[in-house]
């Protein structure tokens, strides 16, 4: 085990400039790793579908989860498990993950696809401002080397499990009786 | 390759840099996650089908058998409760916020825990116990031993901000700003060890009064002043655990850091 504090952590002291809020975003996974990584190689089809205004309703009575669920994002394989992409709302931006269906109902995987975060640095190291050099808040900031290991409690993952349920709904209303 | 998933009622994130020395495929962070996945299974406080509830619901009318990781972080919160003075007690929700069948439930410690060898449980007295400060830091060292035994030599884990790093490259750790949570605070690097953090800043309101989620053992009172406590710890059930101690005493040189062998931080 190795610890180095910041000169920060050292002398307990909070100073400096605040940055701009800027947003992060941690991309995990295309849509086809995750097929892939929730699946295997098998061969999928794209199986976009409609969802009445009945269902709809139903799995927001069901989630609470308000936002449209866009229906195209569905796959279907050979033997018949499903995988779908969604969104649900993280702390203020979206988080678009990936669930797996087996053809029996039951939930396989569930994998973030997105996530979106949007956080400012305050300046406790000299070093610190160079990585800021050259860039505005409405820079698309460089995915994944921008990766932040933020310690202390993050986000509860309530609004996921609240999307998997209107997903789930869906499955059971719409994709379990399709061919 | 980085892969996040929902378990544990946060977002669990591994991270395996890429690079020549380590091959490895999509299975191995599968597998680890797996392993999140049954801990979360035996020590979930909601599942009624848990180790934990299992404790909760019968060890004080019969002894319980649990597996093996529900009996070993038993076995460490308990010790961890001694050697805390107390501090460190499971997680009780302020009394205002917690409806008790038996208000005795309240007296209640880890002292009525009976481990009784063999991976059997039981109560002395009619309590529920909550593994919540706990289990999410054990999940990761159990993922992280998953991927040692297939000679990863590099990793991060983050589950829901409880971090645990394998390997030689020092890996930079951030915290809250416990006064503007929007911002970050660079604290310093850590390699090979794990850090976890506890901070009142998501509290909330209930009614007239404030609570947070650090609750002082004995008295249920919160811990609300505006303060970030971390822990660096070797395991990270030990830095979880030890961040409840630190939020009471706040008492970085308290003799239970060493004994750990862990630092504590307060920012």
């Amino acid at each position: 085990m190795k610890w180095t504090p910041s000169l920060l952590a050292s002398v307990m002291c909070v100073g400096g400039a605040s940055m701009p809020i800027v947003a992060h975003a941690k991309i995990y996974m295309s849509v086809e790793q995750a097929q892939k990584a929730i699946f295997g190689n098998v061969a999928m089809e794209n199986k976009p579908v409609v969802i009445s205004a009945q269902v709809q309703e139903m799995m927001r009575d069901a989630s609470s989860v308000s936002h449209p669920f866009a229906s195209n994002r569905i796959w279907k394989t050979g033997k018949g498990d499903w995988f779908i992409v969604d969104e649900v709302v993280g702390k203020h931006e979206m988080i678009t993950y990936a669930i797996g269906i087996n053809a029996d109902g039951s939930i396989k995987q569930i994998d973030v696809l997105e996530y979106r975060e949007s956080y400012g640095a305050e300046v406790a190291e000299p070093s610190w401002k160079d990585q800021f050099i050259g860039k505005t808040a409405a820079s698309t900031l460089k995915l994944n080397k921008d990766i932040k290991n933020v310690s202390g409690a993050t986000l509860s993952a309530k609004h996921m499990t609240d999307g998997v349920k209107r997903v789930m709904v869906m499955y059971d209303q719409v994709l379990k009786n399709l061919h | 390759m980085k892969r996040c998933r929902p378990l544990l009622g946060t977002y669990v994130e591994i991270s395996i840099p890429d690079s020549d020395d380590q091959s490895f495929d999509e299975s191995v962070i599968a597998e680890a996650f797996g392993e999140i996945e049954l801990v979360q299974q035996l020590m979930s406080f909601h599942d009624v089908n848990s180790d934990l509830s299992r404790i909760n619901t019968f060890a004080y009318h019969a002894p319980v058998k649990v597996h093996p990781w529900t009996y070993e972080v038993l076995e460490f919160a308990k010790k961890l409760s001694i050697d805390s003075y107390g501090a460190f007690n499971w997680g009780k929700l302020p009394k205002f916020d917690y409806e008790l069948e038996d208000e005795d439930q309240f007296g209640a410690s880890l002292d009525d825990l009976e481990l009784l060898g063999g991976n059997m449980v039981a109560f002395e007295d009619s309590m529920k116990i909550d593994l919540g400060g706990i289990a999410k830091g054990f999940a990761v060292d159990v993922a992280l031993d998953v991927l040692r035994d297939y000679e990863i030599e590099h990793a991060v884990i983050n589950a829901g901000g409880d971090i645990g790093v394998i390997g030689e490259l020092p890996q930079p750790i951030y915290i809250r700003n416990p006064s503007d949570p929007c911002k970050l605070m660079f604290i310093g690097n850590l390699v090979d060890a794990a850090v976890a953090t506890s901070g009142t800043y998501y509290s909330k309101d209930v009614g007239d009064s404030d609570y947070s989620s650090i609750v002082v053992p004995d008295s249920g009172r919160s811990v609300l002043d505006a303060l970030s406590f971390s822990v660096i710890a070797p395991s990270c059930m030990a830095a979880d655990a030890l961040t409840k101690p630190l939020a009471i005493h706040k008492n970085m040189s308290a003799p239970y850091f060493s004994k750990y062998q862990a630092i504590g931080l307060i920012s």
